[in-house]
């Protein structure tokens, strides 16, 4: 409301105050005052009538049945002379009038109980017309219209409105001149202390309020001249503490910084300056925004900005571009709430640039580690710390067993890698390194070491070299920095340039470990190739030797052969019985040897042969050799099942060798059984194709299944079964050409199962079989 | 033409006329009239309130019967009565015996029917009283119901009979009704009274006994409901079979208990007869 709105004086206000507040209460009485009385005249009213009519029933009911008119015009004489009934008319029970009396006035007749809402209805009208039944013991005997005087209702109300306006009228204007006195008398003094308080608000805490009187106000008076007295040294100590924060923050080695509640800075310290390199005034407002690296500037802006608009806490890490250098700095900011508004920030900054170094360096060396090479290594790591220090060369030597010279492992010129040279320490400030284990020259390197023509001729003006220490704590070189400008003192105490060199010595050790690794393993390997050479032509000697041997000998054997044949077909008559056992005895050892000499020699050439590639069937070819033994012996009945299309790409001679060996022994070792049962397939056993081949024959103990392959090892004696012992050691030796492997499953008396399978390139016919 | 022939043109064109007019009338008759309702005027012999407790059950059941409203009127007295029904201002009504008479004798209105119960008046005078006999009321008064009432009449032939002369030897006080004649004798202010024998049976124990009986008159009919001459045939078998069924109705029970009429039985000629000498006497009464 603009009267309230502080323009006006209090004294206007608390007057338009009290006045509206007067006029609304007044105005609320004469009406309430107005309304209540209509209500209780109208009840009154009402119930009169609901009073009289019985009666004025009563009266009539008898003379309007016995239609006696003039009992019924005295009655309504009496009732008219009341004043209150302005009309009355009488009818009969059909409705016809027997007596009407008094003034009629054209109107709607309604029900008596409609009076109160009637009257509410049409306040200015002066007569309520109601038609009332006239009954004897509930039994209408007739009806009377009436109109009602009501005019005494509206001039009550309209007398009562009139003198209640004009009472409250004459207290308004009481109230008025009444309010205008005390508002006089009171202000008064209130107008002095506003102005005590202007200007003491203007910053006069030595001014005091003149009033002396001895009311409440004089009581305020007093009472501010003693807050006065109170915040006038308050402010005092206040000013002096101001300037005991303002000193430690000027000296504080944290940047600090206060903003408004808008987030603009209003205040930094001078170590704030000293990290920006901003003046202070160029920092006020958004003008510390100027400082950040124009990397970072828009990502703290944003997040400052939304700091500020959700009243939270600041952090972040930036950097500064100070002087043409980064600086890193670590940034906290809290808000200052005061009954929840925001007032202001308060920040602090603090300088984590070395902190940021040291990381990049683990950064750095981490990269290095990745790096697949010695050489790799050295070369990122003299790049990295190039950039990390800002200057223009960085090298990494290695000292040499001399102790004099140098070899430059890796260089960086702050533009490329330049070739590794070798040099001698003296008159070069290397020598200074080694000898001290660290060494700083912060300005003319070149004048200094005249005869180093490097440092003459790329003007070197600055120089910095630590030691690179082995595990045994021996030097095994240097890492040096050098710049054509002055270098900084701190690198001095830089921990990271140790670290490096720390992290050079181990990638040395590494590599000159792996150096020692990899000549011997050259050296073991020449052995082994040596060795092995050796092995495989004594091999190859031995098998030609025992092929010559066995080819040798058939030729005597079938002489011994031939002739013991001749001498028991020829001289059986002249020679004894015994002799003939004699005889027969040579005559079967000979055909074992025979024998064996045929198994050595397909062993021998197993090794000997090239095998030539081709698909197989290994179906077919087992039914054939099948086929052979059963041709030979004719009286055996053994069941056989060979599941069809087994292929291999391989040798067929060599397969034959494999089937025909395993086959034979299946059909020997079930030749004692009457069900004999043979059985050539393929399962898959790891995800792999084997092929099998079962008999239900004597088996054999699984004890010396591990002797089964070697040659001339039998788990069967001669005389029970036939055989050389040689058979599966050729075919253990043919599946090893083949890259596979042989095994076998058995159990006494009931069978054996041998499993064999050739490398994956020889399965790869059975591999596409089966997926079609 | 002779004259005779227009003579008789002339009657018959009357009587065409005549006969058209009535025909119309009619007509006229029972269109509004069906609605108009109808008026049963009730003898003021019982107080308004009264008579509306007793024969709202009658007119109640007449009009379901009817399907016509009934308005239940009557006078301040029996005389405006008497000269209201006679006027023809009630369509039926109850009225006494010998009214009925008079108005069938001289207006020529229809019978309908009357209470069962015959009418009969008892003498009665307070108790210690000297008189014991009709004649006993020489130089005494006699309170009545009223002037016109037939019970009135029967009284002062009585009188007569007995060789005094009303009006001279015994002071008659119309007291305008039954209770009111005994009402008399209780307080003092009558020597005897008559009333009709139902009034003295209806007293309380306490005021019968302080009053006793020293004669009554002979029976005489009940009063009476009478119609009007001009009300339709069919209207007035309608009232008539009603009224005759009304005992029947739980309403009736209700009224026959009250006024303890019995029934309702129709007027017979014979009633109409022993009214005649006393209805003779209205004229001069009503003077």
């Amino acid at each position: 409301m603009g009267w309230f709105s502080g323009k006006r004086s209090i004294r206007v206000q608390l007057l338009l105050a009290a006045m509206f507040i007067e006029v609304v209460m007044l105005s609320v009485l004469v009406w309430n005052g107005q309304r209540l009385t209509s209500h209780y005249l109208l009840v009154e009213t009402q119930l009169h009538v609901s009073e009289v009519i019985p009666l004025v029933n009563a009266a009539v009911a008898g003379p309007v049945m016995q239609e006696d008119l003039s009992t019924l015009n005295e009655l309504v004489e009496d009732i008219l002379s009341g004043g209150q009934i302005r009309y009355i008319e009488i009818q009969d029970a059909s409705g016809e009038t027997l007596l009407s009396k008094g003034q009629l006035q054209e109107a709607e007749w309604m029900k008596r109980d409609n009076l109160t809402q009637y009257l509410r209805e049409n306040k200015n009208s002066d007569r309520f017309s109601f038609r009332e039944s006239i009954t004897i013991k509930g039994r209408v005997v007739g009806y009377f219209n009436m109109q009602l005087d009501v005019s005494l209702i509206n001039a009550a109300l309209q007398d009562q409105f009139t003198q209640s306006v004009g009472i409250a009228s004459a207290e308004v204007v009481l109230t008025l001149i009444f309010l205008l006195l005390t508002g006089y008398a009171l202000t008064r003094n209130l107008a002095t202390l506003s102005s005590s308080v202007r200007q003491v608000a203007a910053g006069d805490f030595s001014h005091r309020v003149s009033i002396g009187s001895n009311d409440e106000i004089g009581d305020v008076a007093r009472a501010i001249n003693h807050l006065l007295s109170e915040v006038e040294k308050s402010h005092g100590r206040i000013v002096s503490q101001n300037e005991e924060i303002s000193r430690l923050t000027r000296f504080s080695p944290v940047g600090i910084f206060q903003t408004d509640a808008r987030g603009l800075c209003v205040y930094v310290n001078q170590r704030w300056v000293e990290l920006t390199g901003l003046p202070a005034e160029q920092a006020m407002g958004n003008g510390w925004s100027k400082a950040i690296h124009p990397e970072d500037v828009q990502n703290v802006l944003s997040s400052w900005e939304q700091a500020v608009a959700t009243l939270g806490v600041y952090q972040g890490e930036f950097r500064f571009c100070c002087n043409h250098q980064e600086k890193w700095v670590s940034v906290r900011a809290e808000p200052l709430m005061e009954q929840g508004r925001l007032v202001s920030y308060y920040g602090s900054m603090t300088d984590i640039t070395a902190r940021k170094r040291t990381d990049n360096i683990m950064q750095v060396l981490a990269k290095g580690v990745h790096q697949q090479s010695y050489d790799a290594f050295l070369r990122a790591t003299v790049k990295h710390l190039a950039g990390l220090y800002g200057v223009k060369y960085a090298f990494i030597g290695a000292l040499q067993e001399d102790g004099q010279h140098i070899d430059i492992k890796a260089i960086w010129d702050g533009e490329k890698y330049l070739d590794d040279v070798t040099y001698h320490l003296d008159g070069t400030p290397c020598r200074q390194v080694i000898d001290n284990r660290k060494s700083l020259i912060e300005l003319s390197v070149w004048r200094n070491f005249p005869e180093d023509q490097f440092l003459a001729e790329q003007g070197v003006e600055s120089y910095f070299g630590t030691v690179i220490l082995s595990s045994s704590d021996k030097v095994m070189g240097l890492i040096s920095l050098m710049d054509t400008r002055p270098m900084s003192r701190d690198i001095w105490n830089d921990p990271a340039l140790d670290v490096f060199a720390t992290r050079v010595a181990v990638e040395m050790e590494r590599y000159s470990t792996l150096q020692q690794l990899e000549e011997h393993q050259r050296h073991l390997e020449d052995l082994v190739r040596v060795r092995t050479s050796r092995m495989e032509q004594l091999n190859a000697e031995l098998e030609s030797f025992c092929y010559s041997v066995s080819h040798d000998l058939r030729a005597p054997l079938r002489s011994i052969n031939g002739f013991t044949r001749a001498l028991l077909e020829d001289y059986s008559a002249v020679i004894d019985e015994q002799g003939v056992d004699y005889l027969s005895r040579v005559y079967r050892g000979a055909n074992r040897m025979s024998d064996l000499i045929d198994a050595l020699l397909e062993l021998s050439r197993v090794t000997r042969t090239e095998p030539v590639s081709e698909t197989i069937d290994l179906s077919v070819l087992a039914q054939e050799i099948l086929d052979d033994l059963q041709v030979q012996q004719p009286e055996r009945h053994v069941s056989i099942r060979v599941q069809p299309g087994l292929a291999v790409v391989a040798d067929r001679r060599f397969m034959k060798i494999i089937l025909a060996n395993l086959l034979e022994n299946a059909w020997k070792y079930t030749s004692r059984k009457d069900d004999a049962k043979i059985e050539v397939g393929v399962v898959r056993i790891d995800a792999e194709d084997v092929f099998f081949i079962r008999d239900n024959g004597v088996g054999f103990d699984m004890r010396y299944a591990s002797k089964l392959f070697e040659a001339f090892q039998r788990l069967h004696l001669v005389d029970e079964f036939e055989g050389t012992g040689i058979g599966l050691a050729t075919v253990h030796k043919v599946i090893q050409q083949y890259g596979g492997r042989i095994w076998a499953d058995a159990t006494p008396g009931k069978g054996a199962t041998f499993y064999f399978k050739l490398a994956s390139e020889n399965m790869a016919p059975m591999r596409l079989m089966r997926e079609c | 033409m002779s004259l005779l022939q227009k003579t008789q043109n002339y009657l018959l064109f009357l009587g065409v006329f005549c006969l058209l007019m009535t025909a119309r009338q009619a007509v006229c008759a029972v269109g509004p009239e069906a609605d108009r309702p109808l008026r049963l005027g009730l003898l003021p012999y019982l107080s308004s309130q009264k008579l509306i407790a007793t024969y709202a059950p009658l007119a109640n059941f007449l009009e379901q019967r009817l399907g016509r409203k009934i308005l239940l009127v009557t006078a301040p007295d029996f005389a405006s009565y008497f000269r209201r029904s006679t006027q023809g201002r009630y369509d039926i009504y109850f009225t006494a015996p010998h009214f009925a008479a008079y108005a069938e004798m001289n207006y020529r209105h229809r019978r309908l029917v009357r209470p069962k119960r015959n009418l009969r008046g008892t003498f009665v005078v307070p108790v210690g009283s000297e008189i014991s006999q009709i004649e006993d009321m020489r130089g005494k008064t006699l309170a009545t119901p009223d002037n016109l009432a037939v019970l009135t009449i029967v009284a002062e032939n009585m009188l007569q009979e007995h060789g005094l002369v009303p009006g001279h030897s015994v002071f008659i006080h119309y007291a305008a009704s039954h209770n009111n004649a005994i009402a008399t004798v209780l307080e003092g202010r009558s020597d005897a009274a008559i009333a009709l024998s139902a009034f003295y049976d209806r007293l309380d124990e306490a005021r019968q006994a302080r009053v006793k009986v020293v004669s009554m008159t002979p029976a005489i009919p009940h009063a009476m409901f009478m119609a009007l001459p001009a009300m339709q045939p069919e209207l007035y078998r309608l009232i008539l079979a009603a009224m005759l069924d009304f005992s029947k109705s739980e309403e009736g029970r209700v009224f026959f208990d009250v006024t303890a009429f019995i029934n309702f039985v129709e007027i017979s000629d014979t009633d109409m007869s022993q009214m005649k000498p006393f209805a003779q006497k209205i004229d001069e009464r009503v003077r």
